[in-house]
Formats: C-alpha cells, sequence, structure tokens
C-alpha cells in the first residue's frame, strides 16, 4: 500500500481518538520533555562555563594562604613582594605574577551609586587575565610604587555613571570603610558578560586599581594572594605546587597555601554535570519505556478494535506488509507526535529554568534529530508486536469479527 | 474461468475432522451468472471462502482465470483477491468512517493506482451503481440498498474475473433486493461473471444456474430456463404496496 496513504489512515485514525492518543503520548511527552529541558539548561551552563574560565583567564592559578586553618596562620606566613619577585624568576615555568587582593566598596559620582569589587593588582595583571583595553591604559609602574589613586573601570560602569560623556580622566568617590577617596579614571575595559561571573561577583562591576593604592586606602600592608600565569595549561597543577613548595621554604613552614584555579572547579561541575546526566537519562528512559508501554498497549487496542477493518482490507487485497505497514506507522506517528509535542514541552520549560538561572538555554540540531531518532524508535519497537498481530490475522476469522 | 477438480477441505478441530467439502468438482464459464444453494452446513460458506482466496484447498486442485491458486502462499492470494475477485458481502463490510467514494477506492490503494486515477474510476463505478450523487456520504448515511450498491462498486472497480457474492440480499427488504439482483442482471448482460451464494431459492431464480450443495458435496446442477427478471419484480412489488396501501 500506498506510504502516504498509510500516514492518512494514522492520522485519521489518531483524530479520531484525540484524548487516547494524548494520553498514551504523555511518557513520551514526559521522557523527551525532560531530556530536552535538562539537556538544553545544562548545555547553556557549559557555555556559560566557558565564557568565565575566558574571562578568568585561562593558564592562570591563585596561590593563596590557607584559610582553611586560619586559626594557624601567623604573620610570618604573609606573602612578601620578595616571594612575588622568587615566583616570577622561577623560570620559563612563569609567565607573569601579580599579587591580588579583593575589597567590596561602592563608587560614587553625584548622586549616582555603584556596588564595586576592587582588584588590587600589579601592572603585570594584564598579562594574567584577558583584559581588553577600550580607552586610555591600564595600570603602569609609575601608579604602583608611587601609590596614585588610578582606578580601571568597565563600559558598562562608566556608561552607568557618565552616560554619554568621556570617562577617562573623570574623577570618582569610592569608599573605604568609612573614609570617602577620589580616585582618577586612567583607562576602561571592555566590559565580559557572564552570568556565572555575575553570580560569582555578586553583580558588582569589577574595577581595578594599584595593590599599593588599595592597601594605603584599606590600612593594610599585607599581601595574602597571588595570582599566576603559567605557560601550559596541562603542567598547570605542577607548576603550581612548585610554587607552593617554594613558598614554604622561603618561609619554613608548611601546609599554609594552597593553590586554585578553574580547572579543578571545572572538572568538579563536569563530574556533576555528567552524573546529573546519567541521572536524567536513567529517568527519561524509564518514561520512554512505560511510554513505549502505553504505545503498545493501545495499539493492541485498536488492533481488536479494528479486526473487522483489517479483514476487509485483506478481502480486497491487502497483504501481511500493508496491515503491518499500516499499524507500524500508526505508532511511529503517535510516538513522533509524542516526542514533537515533548520538545515543546522541553523547550518552554529549559526557558523557565534560565531565566531563573540567568543564562540562556543552548538547543542543538543534534539533540533535536537524537531525539526524533529516539521517538521513532520507540514507535517502531512497540509498535512491531501489535502491528504483527494485525498483519497475520486471518481474513476469514476477521470478517466474522462483531 | 472457475475450474476446480476434486476439491476437498477439511477442518481440523483437535482430534476431529469435519469434512466441509469433499471431492467437488465445477467448472463455472466466462460470462456465467450461478446461484450457490444449500443449508447451513452444506459448505457453501467454506467453497466462498475457497473461491475468493480467502482460504486454501486441504486436496484438490482451483484453476482461477487460468491460473492454478491452490499452490499460492498468502502474498500471491492477496494478489489475486486484488486483482481477480469482487466480494460482495452479507454485512456490506464498507469502512464505517470513511466516504462512499474512499470505499471504493480501496481496492485500487492495493494495486498501487495514482490517486487521480483512483478517484476517477471510482466515481465511474458509482456512476454505474446509480450512486453519482451519494459518493460524499459516509456509509451510515446510506440506506442498507445504497450501502450495498457502495460495495458492489467497491466489488467491480478493479475489473475483476468474478464477483463473488455472498448472500447480498440477505439484511435487505424486498423492494431493496430486488434493486440489487437487478444491478447483479445488468452487469451479467454487460459480460460479468457473477457466483452468488444464498439459501433463498426466490434470489436463486433470479441467476441462470443453480448449483446445490448438502453435506459438503455437490448434489444438483441445474439451468435456471427462465430466470425472474429483478426490474418486473420490483415492479410487482410497488403495485402490491400500493394497493394494501389503498
Amino acid at each position: 500500500m500506498n506510504f502516504l496513504e498509510s500516514i492518512k489512515v494514522a492520522v485519521n485514525c489518531i483524530l479520531q481518538n484525540k484524548m487516547r492518543s494524548i494520553l498514551t503520548m504523555l511518557g513520551i511527552i514526559i521522557g523527551i520533555g525532560s531530556v530536552v529541558a535538562i539537556v538544553s539548561v545544562m548545555q547553556g551552563g557549559q557555555q556559560e562555563m566557558n565564557k568565565t574560565l575566558e574571562k578568568f583567564g585561562t593558564n592562570r592559578l591563585i596561590i593563596q594562604l590557607n584559610w582553611n586553618e586560619w586559626d594557624k596562620i601567623t604573620s610570618r606566613d604573609y606573602l612578601t613582594e620578595g616571594d612575588i619577585q622568587a615566583v616570577r624568576e622561577m623560570g620559563e615555568d612563569i609567565v607573569a605574577v601579580s599579587p591580588l587582593i579583593n575589597y567590596g566598596s561602592t563608587a560614587k559620582v553625584g548622586k549616582e551609586k555603584e556596588d564595586l569589587l576592587i582588584y588590587g593588582v600589579s601592572p603585570e595583571h594584564i598579562l594574567i587575565e584577558n583584559i581588553e583595553m577600550v580607552k586610555g591604559r591600564f595600570i603602569n609602574d609609575d601608579d604602583y610604587k608611587s601609590k596614585r589613586a588610578v582606578i580601571v573601570i568597565d563600559e558598562k560602569l562608566a556608561d552607568k555613571l557618565f552616560e554619554e560623556e568621556e570617562a577617562v580622566g573623570k574623577q570618582i568617590v569610592i569608599t573605604a570603610g568609612s573614609q570617602n577617596n577620589t580616585v582618577t579614571i586612567c583607562g576602561i575595559i571592555k566590559a565580559q558578560d557572564s552570568a556565572l561571573g555575575s553570580i560569582m561577583e555578586g553583580n558588582r562591576s569589577t574595577v581595578y586599581m594599584p595593590i599599593t593604592t588599595v592597601n594605603k586606602m584599606f590600612y593594610d600592608d599585607y599581601l595574602y594572594a597571588m595570582s599566576v600565569k603559567v605557560a601550559d595549561s596541562d603542567k598547570i597543577d605542577e607548576v603550581g605546587q612548585k610554587i607552593i613548595d617554594l613558598l614554604h621554604r622561603r618561609h619554613r613552614n608548611e601546609n599554609k597555601y594552597i593553590m586554585q584555579n578553574l580547572t579543578q572547579a571545572i572538572e568538579q561541575v563536569n563530574q556533576f554535570t555528567s552524573t546529573f546526566t546519567l541521572i536524567i537519562a536513567v529517568i527519561a528512559g524509564i518514561s520512554l519505556f512505560v511510554g513505549g508501554i502505553g504505545i503498545m498497549n493501545i495499539m493492541l487496542v485498536s488492533v481488536t478494535e479494528r479486526t473487522r477493518e483489517i479483514g476487509i482490507r485483506k478481502s480486497l487485497g491487502a497483504n501481511r506488509n500493508d496491515i503491518l505497514i499500516q499499524f507500524l506507522i500508526e505508532a511511529v506517528i503517535i510516538s513522533l507526535i509524542g516526542g514533537i509535542l515533548g520538545m515543546l514541552l522541553g523547550i518552554s520549560v529549559a526557558y523557565m529554568i534560565s531565566s531563573l538561572a540567568k543564562w540562556p538555554p543552548v538547543f542543538s540540531i543534534g539533540n533535536i534529530i537524537l531525539s526524533f531518532a529516539i521517538t521513532t524508535m520507540i514507535g517502531i519497537i512497540f509498535g512491531v508486536y501489535p502491528a504483527y498481530k494485525a498483519a497475520k490475522l486471518d481474513p476469514i476469522e476477521a470478517l466474522r469479527f462483531e | 474461468m472457475i475450474k476446480t477438480k476434486n476439491l476437498t477441505k477439511i477442518y481440523k478441530n483437535g482430534s476431529i475432522e469435519v469434512k466441509a467439502l469433499v471431492d467437488v468438482n465445477l467448472h463455472i464459464e466466462n460470462g456465467e451468472f450461478v446461484a450457490i444453494m444449500g443449508p447451513s452446513g452444506s459448505g457453501k460458506s467454506t467453497l466462498m471462502n475457497i473461491l475468493g482466496c480467502l482460504d486454501r484447498v486441504t486436496s484438490g486442485s482451483y484453476v482461477l482465470d487460468g491460473v492454478d491458486v491452490s499452490t499460492m502462499g498468502d502474498r500471491e492470494l492477496a494478489r489475486i483477491r486484488n486483482r481477480k475477485i469482487g466480494f460482495v458481502f452479507q454485512s456490506f463490510n464498507l469502512l464505517p468512517r470513511i466516504t462512499a467514494l474512499h470505499n471504493v477506492e480501496l481496492p485500487m490503494i492495493y494495486s498501487g493506482i495514482s490517486a487521480r486515477k483512483r478517484r476517477k474510476k471510482a466515481e465511474l463505478a458509482l456512476e454505474k451503481v446509480g450512486l453519482a450523487d451519494r459518493m460524499h456520504h459516509k456509509p451510515n448515511e446510506l440506506s442498507g440498498g445504497q450501502r450495498q450498491r457502495v460495495a458492489i462498486a467497491r466489488a467491480l472497480v478493479n475489473n475483476p474475473a468474478i464477483i463473488l457474492a455472498d448472500e447480498p440480499t440477505g439484511n435487505l427488504d424486498s423492494h431493496s433486493g430486488e434493486e440489487i439482483m437487478a444491478i447483479f442482471q445488468r452487469l451479467n448482460k454487460e459480460g460479468a461473471t457473477i457466483v452468488l451464494v444464498t439459501h433463498e431459492r426466490d434470489i436463486a431464480l433470479h441467476t441462470r444456474r443453480i448449483i446445490s450443495f448438502r453435506d459438503g458435496s455437490l448434489v444438483k446442477d441445474e439451468p435456471v430456463t427462465k430466470p425472474v427478471d429483478a426490474v418486473d419484480m420490483m415492479a410487482k412489488l410497488s403495485d402490491m404496496k400500493d394497493k394494501h396501501n389503498i
């Protein structure tokens, strides 16, 4: 029989039993829907992480005091300028080193107020993080040595504070504890959008100042952390450990420094993601299996209901294959419609989740094709038995069926 | 056209054997109009199923239109049913959810005829049975007689070698029955070969030859010297009706 004709018959039959068909599809809808929703949100999250990683700077690690044992830390454990220099001289593994500190603060211009995250760094920092200058300059050696009150802000903050006006050279007031300090904007960097980053930084604008100036403003002379760029990302852990060993030797202590790099965090997230994906896959698999059973069940009912129709078709010249294909197509179409509805459900759920999570879902064509393939397979696998049962009906018996 | 030799059909039900047909030798020529008669259990339904290629012989041979079909497999039998046989059943056996036109198109779907040609041929067949104005009605919007006419159109549409009608008037009132017989008589005059199974002698007398069965055997084969003309019968029936009404 004509393929198109089989599709027409199947669609008609499904339309005549709308409620029953929808209920049958429910397992497929939920199964495909949950997979599409979760996978697209996770892929969105992963994309977001890559952005954050890029902003953080690849090949970058942070060495800091081991605050997990803060009660054992004494003033002789704090980092020094000498430590920074020693790390810089370690060899070709090291590209750049900068001391690092950060404080929360507020910037004021006239009546405008913005929350800030101030990073105190050295001029070398521009080599470590992926910073793109838009206007002006990054902090330089003179700023650093003379503890100048200069600041580098990003485009977004410049827009907020000064709108259309030229921001470089303007002054803003930033708070340090209860004191106000007037600083001059020396440069503007490109703003980097990253939902994960904004969660980490609490929607504050990131700004950079010489660490010497920041320490003066906040009355703190100690160094707690340094940011290091290594030459080879594969050796990042090894180099990090070397630095820690060096610091321990220099300070004649142990277990006082730890390293932080994003690859560890990413590994953790990836592990979480794959575990989560596995759980979802199992749930979806069960749901799709139950959905498949539902399809088989309803197809068996359909075959019984239409025994006489099968007899009539056979008497008119339909052979086993014609009947088999007709019922198989019906099962596949039920499954496919379920898959399409599931995909629509999944996409809308993904958008809902994403609006809470603040990153956009990613829908890949590969996943959509995969969903179609899976639903088609389910239709065939669970439709074949009822269709076979229909195909092998004896026409005489079938014609007698009331 | 139809030629059976020692045709035998035995049903096995556990250890019990039922001989439904025993050594039937039947010969029906092209263009004949034959009635097969017999009480229930005489084997006439079994014969009908075998002649219609819905069932297979236990032994003996059955040659239809020059082809021995007694050794054929399922697939080939389906093809024979599609191309060479047109069925008309007592209970019409139309698909309820599709229109008369679509019902008539069904056999052609299985012969792979294009949609446009199918439609055209189906329309012609329906015109032939006088239902040109009812094509787009569904079976439940038609009377019994009209439904049977749709079934006849469906049986005709693939130009079969024979039309097999199993008690075609059994579910109809006498007037509609005569209408159906009139169509059969006209088709036969135009050259169609028709085999009609019935247990009513009145109906059988419309044909030109009556073959009687009893206990699975052919017991009598007689020509009908003066077949009843269905058109005359219809006239008589309406006369009678008029008289009763007055």
